[in-house]
Formats: structure tokens, sequence, C-alpha cells
């Protein structure tokens, strides 16, 4: 459906009618009304051209597009007139902002125009919401179509880089970051060579060795290690620059966590289930998750059974909330290590038992001293 | 220059221009708007002060100017945004400034439609109707792609309407014109207006002191023969220095009688008199004689003034075309006049010793009242020298001044002389004001009454012949010059002024309920004849507009759209499957359309150059969405043609 609204420009001259309209009455000769005729008659033009123009211009929007904080769509649409005019000044938007603004596009063609927009904040940009408007030729009244296109923006929260959180529950992944103790019979670190045992399979056989010293010897590698991290997201009443900033700082911890072979688990504390991933996993399925992120009406309650039963804490919140003391209690009473990510100038406890960290837009305070408990 | 905003502006220039109701000054605002925007465009630096000392020097010019030619300051206002808009034609403005500039513009145009409502409107209206449309894309253009480097090159935008639009646009402004509700015409608001024009002739008499008199403009057209003295009103106190009119007396209502009395009788003459505008007239109606009928769409009931003759309406108004029509009677009987009114008509003061001494001279020769009046006219016609702009007479005994000294003077001297003669000499009489039509349109036959035919003559009353017109002045030359031409653009001009500029709210009522009683006029077996004809006609349109569309959607352009060549090819390319499956071909399902055509290649190799076809269609439209020309949708229907018949010629074999 098109609907038609009175530009700024359009209400002016509205106004300015009024005032010749009201002039005709004192003036002898009707011949005012001519020139009210005439404006007015634009205004006709205006409203039959813009219609026509939206409402013939058929939108085809990329599916689905991904991308992350500050980036800009590659993806073209297309647009076809098929009206036997041609159509002046088309404008897509999105929640007012302008994705195109099309010169022309003459009759029975079609254009292909990638958005110029920079998208800036995380969230998921349906395109259901685009909205085709066109004020030409006058510019006196704008017609609008939403579109109710399939397919969406999805944009991923900014990922920076830091390290990833101390983690517990240690045991051995194929390419985990850090190094055991015990020596194994596989892995991607060579750490030596002994003598062949029962049990060992003949691929383990280092042919060198056993040729020099006579005896079978089998290689063997450092143990690579991955932990367990439990982030919990909680951002319940908050500025939306500050949810924002929180979201980033839990984007870039899952980033580091799973980059250094750690398994995850992400409770955002909505009804959405918990989000766990092995190591290595495609992040994009939890950024996906994080795009969408929104600050639950009603917060769910959680329980440190409700985690894994050996993971290190990983909170990450918009402002301190003392329903936090207990968990962080009964974690450090299992020996967990806790962290928790703040906002600057959020008041902590002083005699809580964790490690506090804030993070900024882009990054997490190197010296978090400055930020006296 | 060709910037449709510049022409808008210019347009509003020449709008103001007409306010100084003068050519050479419209002239001198559009030379001034040529300088700006070609020799000092962008040659000086003019600042936001620069243009607000601009717009108080306008002004405070335009009061002062105005005030020296002791014109109406109404307008210093739109002088002095003049001087702005000047500026403003010299350097490059903001989308903002270019709005106000449009607005401006605007306003000046408004004023030109409240002033000028002759064809000087017609030619600006029609120069707006093009350059405004375009003067608002300029600015809209400028506000939405202000980078001019971000218009498509190849796609030049187009400013200047087409004509449909305009045509759409101009029947948009009839539309409003008639339709609108205008509250001009009513009743109030002509009470005011006689107010202030009640006695517009009152100008004429003194011709050369300011008014209309030597005015071109004309005040109405007669239809009719032999028209002669068109009588207005009458001064009939005299008080020794100037003549007076009197506007206590009370009006008899006229005894009209059936048209039909004197219709086609050679007795009574017909008269038809469209009024430009009602105004002029100052609520009086002028007429040839004694009207012994009247019809009229623009005054209510007339009344006759016993003392000066007039015909007086109760109240008059401007409609769409203002026309009275009358008869006058060639033969009628002479009027009595009342004693008393015949005694006041008489009333004079005592004239001095030599004036009676004169006046007796000339009057010697009469032997009665009625050829001494004629002396006394034909004196004074023959003595006398008719000149207009002759210097005030005398204020202490201008009659004499007149008589003995000057001897010369415009008609009202001489009426008023002439009227004082005869109440010297016992005879009522009384100074009429009127016109004396000279010239008719040769385009439209009619009688032309102008301005400049205003005329003041003498009615003395005698009781056998009732009252006698009397014209002493001594014949003011007609001015004859006319032409075909100039005939056609009067008569233009009058149904103009006739049609459009006095269509207000009666004339608007009137047309309205003309509309309404012909529709109710029409019988009602015709109504449904027309009801069945319009619905008819409708489907018929209907019809044959959705045919058109549907064959206008299939010939489309040489380039169809993938979307159509898609399934159009799909359903040949499942027409071909369904030929070759019945030779024992089928596609399976894990066959690729290519591999198809390899596999039609091995078992049946007669058909596989226009399987070949087909699918390489298929393949072109469905994978890679590229439209079908004409030319391959045709190749591609003639191998399904073929490739059906040889199909069927081996079944046959």
């Amino acid at each position: 459906m098109v609907r038609r609204r009175l530009t700024p420009l359009g209400k002016l001259f509205a106004g300015l009618l009024f005032l010749f309209y009201v002039a005709s009455v004192t003036s002898q000769s009707g011949l005012l009304l001519l020139f009210i005729g005439l404006i007015g008659g634009c205004y006709v033009v205006n409203w039959w051209f813009a219609t026509r123009s939206v409402k013939f211009m058929r939108v085809t929007p990329p599916e689905e597009v991904y991308l992350e904080e500050g980036g800009t769509p590659a993806q073209p649409w297309r647009f076809e007139n098929y009206a036997t005019k041609h159509a002046e000044i088309v404008e897509v938007l999105h929640e007012k902002k302008i994705l195109f603004r099309i010169p022309v596009v003459k009759t029975k063609e079609s254009v292909s125009v990638v958005p110029g927009i920079v998208y800036k904040r995380r969230g998921v940009y349906p395109n259901a919401r685009v909205t085709l408007t066109c004020a030409a030729p006058y510019g006196l009244l704008r017609a609008t179509r939403t579109l109710q296109l399939p397919g969406e923006v999805v944009v991923f929260p900014r990922v920076y880089n830091l390290d990833s959180p101390a983690s517990a529950g240690t045991e051995m992944i194929s390419g985990g970051r850090f190094r055991g103790a015990r020596r194994v019979s596989n892995g991607s670190h060579f750490a030596g060579v002994r003598a062949w045992q029962s049990g060992d399979s003949i691929k383990q056989v280092h042919w060198k060795s056993t040729a020099r010293r006579g005896d079978l010897m089998v290689k063997t590698f450092e143990e690579e290690l991955g932990g367990r991290v439990s982030l919990i997201l909680d951002c319940s009443r908050a500025n939306e620059e500050t949810v924002d900033n929180a979201v980033r700082a839990a984007a870039s911890l899952v980033s580091a966590t799973l980059q250094d072979g750690h398994h995850l688990e992400l409770i955002d504390l909505t009804e959405e289930p918990v989000l766990r991933l092995a190591p290595f996993s495609d992040e994009s399925e939890v950024f996906e998750r994080l795009a969408r992120y929104e600050v639950p009406v009603k917060r769910a309650s959680l329980n440190i059974q409700d985690l894994w039963r050996r993971s290190s804490v990983v909170l990450v919140s918009t402002q301190w909330n003392e329903q936090w003391e207990d968990l962080i209690a009964e974690a450090r009473q299992q020996r967990r290590s806790v962290h928790v990510y703040l906002p600057p100038r959020a008041h902590v406890p002083l005699h809580l038992d964790a490690e506090i960290h804030y993070y900024l837009e882009n990054s997490i305070l190197e010296e978090p001293t400055q930020f006296a408990r | 220059m060709s910037n449709p905003r510049h022409l808008f502006i210019l347009l509003g220039f020449l709008a103001q221009g007409l306010t100084w109701e003068s050519y050479p000054a419209m002239l001198a605002v559009g030379a001034l708007w040529l300088a700006a925007v070609t020799s000092f465009h962008r040659k000086f630096k003019v600042t936001l002060t620069t243009e607000a000392w601009a717009l108080i020097v306008g002004c405070v010019l335009s009061l002062a100017v105005n005030r020296l030619l002791q014109r109406s300051a109404h307008f210093f206002l739109g002088d002095g945004l003049i001087l702005l808009q000047l500026c403003r034609l010299m350097r490059p403005l903001t989308p903002r400034e270019k709005l106000t500039s449009l607005i401006i513009a605007t306003f000046h145009f408004g004023v030109l439609c409240t002033l000028a409502p002759n064809i000087r409107f017609v030619v600006l209206f029609t120069g707006a109707l093009f350059v405004l449309p375009g003067a608002l894309k300029e600015t809209f253009l400028d506000s939405t792609l202000p980078d001019h480097n971000a218009r498509p090159d190849a796609y030049p935008f187009r400013f200047v309407p087409t004509a449909r639009v305009a045509l759409w646009l101009l029947l948009g402004s009839g539309f409003v014109f008639i339709t609108f509700p205008r509250f001009t015409g009513s009743p109030l608001q002509l009470r005011e207006s006689f107010a202030e024009h009640a006695s517009l002739l009152d100008s004429v008499l003194d011709p050369r002191s300011g008014g209309s008199a030597n005015s071109k403009q004309i005040l109405m057209q007669i239809e009719g023969d032999r028209v002669g003295y068109l009588k207005c009103f009458a001064l009939t106190e005299f008080d020794g220095i100037r003549w007076q009119a009197d506007h206590n007396s009370k009006l008899l209502p006229y005894q009209h009688t059936l048209e039909t009395n004197f219709r086609n009788s050679s007795r009574f003459l017909h008269r038809r008199v469209h009024v430009k505008t009602s105004q002029y007239l100052g609520n009086k109606v002028p007429v040839d004689g004694a009207p012994v009928f009247m019809r009229q769409n623009f005054f209510g009931r007339t009344g006759h003034n016993p003392l000066t003759g007039a015909i007086e309406p109760a109240s008059m108004w401007t409609t769409g075309d203002n026309v009275y029509e009358y008869y006058i009677d060639t033969e009628p009987a002479p009027e009595p006049l009342e004693p008393s009114l015949a005694q006041r008509l008489m009333e004079h003061p005592p004239q001095s010793q030599r004036l009676n001494e004169w006046l007796e001279k000339i009057t010697a020769k009469g032997t009665n009242s009625f050829e001494k009046a004629l002396l006394v006219q034909t004196h004074l016609r023959n003595n006398f020298i008719y000149e207009l702009g002759t210097p005030e007479l005398s204020r202490l005994s201008p009659i004499d001044d007149f008589v003995f000294n000057r001897k010369e003077g415009h008609c009202e001297r001489f009426a008023a002389a002439m009227a004082l003669f005869l109440r010297m000499q016992s005879i009522p009489s009384r100074v009429v004001i009127g016109y004396v039509a000279t010239t008719r349109n040769l385009f439209t036959g009619r009688l032309q009454v102008r301005f400049s035919d205003a005329h003041s003559w003498t009615e003395g009353y005698f009781p056998d012949k009732g009252w006698v017109r009397l014209d002493a002045t001594p014949g003011p030359s007609a001015d004859s010059t006319s032409s075909n031409f100039k005939d056609m653009l009067e008569a233009l001009d009058f149904a103009w002024y006739s049609h459009v500029v006095n269509f207000n709210g009666f004339a608007q009522r009137e047309l309205m309920t003309g509309t309404a009683n012909t529709l109710r006029r029409i019988p009602p077996d015709v109504w449904q004849v027309a009801t069945w004809a319009m619905i008819l006609l409708l489907t018929t349109t209907t019809l044959i507009r959705f045919g058109r569309y549907r064959r206008w959607k299939w010939r489309w352009n040489p380039k169809p759209s993938a979307r159509i060549s898609q399934s159009v090819v799909r359903h040949h390319y499942d027409r071909m499957l369904n030929i070759v499956a019945r030779k024992g071909l089928a596609k399976e399902e894990p066959d690729t359309p290519n591999e198809f055509v390899i596999k039609v290649d091995h078992e049946s190799a007669p058909l596989r150059d226009e399987v070949a076809i087909v699918t390489e269609s298929f393949c072109r439209t469905f994978y890679g969405e590229k439209a079908l020309s004409k030319s391959e949708l045709a190749e591609t229907e003639q191998a399904l043609k073929r490739l059906k018949e040889r199909c069927s010629e081996k079944e046959e074999v």
C-alpha cells in the first residue's frame, strides 16, 4: 500500500496557498484562484508521479547479508521499473536512514545498486522494514511504500583482540593452545621418542631412531589441552551504548576463547537456550546470537548448577548486581576462577573474590586499577 | 539564464513591475534581472548584510518615489524584495536560500493575480504554467542531489513540463477556479464597494485633473441600433458656483410589462448592454431613453428618480457576465412634472445684470421657451470652443467668466451654463452625466462605451414636449481609429473580463444552479439511456484497455525480462522432454540438461540439434538468468516444432 504525506516543502506551500486563498477573498477578481490551482496542480502531478514511481518499482534485495559493525554490505540490490514512465529520485529507507538514492530508473530498465550505508550498530535489520519513497518531481509530497521484502542484514558486534580468560576443567583437545606435562602418541608438537610399548600403533614408529638404536622407537607429542569457559552475559538496566559495549566485549571474549581451544558455553539470561560450542567452532553462530541479543524484559535466574561442572566463570555485565555475589562465592568454593567484565566506574564490592576487568568501546582496559574499587 | 527558478523570478519581477502601471518600469526590472544573471553573476561579493541593506534601501526608495509621484505605496515591500532577489541572483545560493527566493517570486506573482486582470495576466500566467513546475523541480533536485556530478550524465532532468502535464495543470487551475468557494460577490461586500466607488463618473467631469476620462478602457458594450445618449444621473442642485446631485429623492417603482408587448415592434428599440464591471456604473443604470421593459442579471429591482430621471437599482453586484437589456420607446408621450419638482428645478441664485442682458439678447428672437432654449444651444455651439484642460473659472462668478472671458471649456461647463440659462428663463432643467458611444467593434458588432466617451449635457422640461435633451457642447471630435486586430483584442479582453475576472460567488452559484437545472430538465428516459450508454462505454473501454495491456505485456520491449523468459522457456523445455520421452528418451533425475543432450546424441542423433537448441535456451535463461530476445524465443519454438514433426515422422515410418 502506498502512503502519501506532505513534505516540509509541501506544508510550506500549502500554507502559502491558504494565504493566497484568504487574499482571494478580499480581491475582486478570482484570478488568484487560478494561481492556487496551478500550484495545486503541481501537488496532483507530484502525487501521481511519486505514487507511480514507488508502486511500479520491483526491488530485489540480497536475502542474507552478514556484516561486522562499521561494515558496508557488498551485495547489490536490484531495482526494476516496470511502469510505462521513468522514475526519478527514488529513495530506499531503513528506519529513516537512506540506504539508496537512485536518480533515475528508466522505464523497463533495471539497475543494481550497492547500498552505501555504514551499519554502525550491531543488530538485525530485516528487509521487511525497508520502505521505498519518492517525492519527485517537485518535492511537495512523498509517496512511501513498505516493501515487505524477504531477508535481513545481520550486523555482528565488532570483535577486538584480547586474551582469553583463564579456563578450568582442562582436558585434551587436539590443537589446544595449552601444553600438559604428559606425552601423548599424537599431536602437533613433537616432544621426543621412547621405546615401543605394547599397544602402540605401528604408525607411531620413528624409523630413523629405530634404525639408529636398533630397537623400535615411537614418537611422542606434547599434550594439547583446552579448558572450559562459562560466559554469562547480563545486560539488564543499562543504556544502549553500554549494552553494545558489553556485547562487543562478550563477542571478543568468545572469539578469543574459541581460538585458544577452549569449550565455551554462553548464557545470556534470555529465553534462548544455552549455546555450547566446541573449541575452534565457527563463531558465526554465537555472533549471530549476540547480534540479535536484546536486553530481556524478565531476566532468567541462574544457579551454579546450571553451568558446566568444571569451568571458569566469566561474567560480562553492564553494572554490578548484588545477586552475583552468591554465584561468585559458590564458584570460588568450587575453585573456579571468576572474571567479571564491567563498564568503567562501575561500583563493585571491595571484598569480591574475583578478577575485575573494565571494558571500553573497543578494548579492555590494560590497567584496571585506575578505577579503584 | 535558462534556469527555471531564475525565469520564475523574472516573472515575479514583471508582475511586481506591473504595480507601477508602466511598461518602462517592467522593462527596467527585466533588464536588471538580465544583468544580474549574466554580466554581474558572481562578479561581486554579496553578503547577507548586503542583502538586508538592499531590502531596506529598496523599500525606502519605493516609498520615496511613490510619494514623489503621488502614487499608492502599498507595494513598497515588493519593490524592496526585488532588490533582495537581484542580490541573490548574483551569488550561488544554498538550497534553503533558493527556496526563499522561489517563495518571494511566488508572492510577487500573487500580486499580479490581484492587480492585472487583463491580457498581461494571461501572458505571464502562461509563462508560469511552464516555469513554476520547473522551478519547483530544480529546488527539489538541489536539496536532494546537491552534487551535480552525482546526477546521471546520460539522463538530463526535464524541467519544463510536457504539454500533457501543462494541460493537466491548466485544467487543474480551471477546476479550482470554477469550483472553489469564494466570498466575492456577497451583498455585504457589494455595499462596501459601492460606498467606495459611488461616483466614479464624478471624476470625468474635470478630465485633466485626473480620473479616467481619457482612458480608452471599455466599460460596456451595447448591442442595438440607433443608440443615443446614455444617461446615468443628473445634477439638479445649483448653488451659484457648482452643480450637485441630490441623494435624498425617493425612487418611483417602474411599471414593467411583458416583453412580448415590445418585441418585433419598430416603435420600440431593443438594447442589450454587457458591462465589464458593475463598479464602473456607480449604482446607476445607463439608458438612452425611457425604458419600458428591463431585464438584468447583476442588479435588483430598479426605480425611477423623478428629479434626475436616472434609473437606480436597489442593489448591484458583479457576476460572471453582467448583462441588462431593455426596450425604449421611440415615440414617448410627454411625461408630467410635478409643480413642486418643476419649481425646484428652476431654482438658481440671482445672476449678474450683464448676464441677464446677454441672455435676453441671445433669446430675443425666440417666440416660446423651446425656441429660446434652442437659440441658446445654437449660440453656445457656434461661438464657443470645446477645449480640455482649460484653466479654472473664477470662483466668484464662474458663469460670467465663462460667457464673457474664456468662452471655452469641456462639456460640463457647457451643460452647466446651458442648464442655468434655461432656469433663468423659468425652464426646469438639469445637468445630465452619461456617455455618448461613438465606436462600434468590428469584430463583435457591439457599440463600445469607453471612459473617454463620458459626456455631460442638459435636459430641459417643456410641458408640451416633456424632457428634451439639449447639448450645447460644440461637437467634440470622436475617436474613430479602429482596426480589426484592435477590435478583436478588445473583444477578447471584454470577454475575459466578463467571464473570468468577474467570475465571483454570484457567477459561481449561477453556473452551478444553471447546470443543475439543465440536468434536471433532462427526461428520465434520456437519463436511463445515457446510463446504459455510459456502462457500455466503460465496459468496452476497459476491455480494450485490458486487451492492449495484455498485448503490450507480450510485446514488451525487444528485451523481455529474465523472469518472463524463464517461465516461457521452462514450459518449452518440459514440452521437449515430453516429446522425446514418448520416444523412450526419458531424462533421469540425476542427469543435468547437458548430460541429457549427450544421451540423446548417443541414442537418437537426428533429434540432437533441436534438443540442444531448447536445452541451451533453457540453461541460459534458467541458470544464467538471461532474458531471451524475440528472435531467440522464436528459434526455440521453431526447434520444438521441428522436434515434434520429426518424432511424428518416425512414428509414421
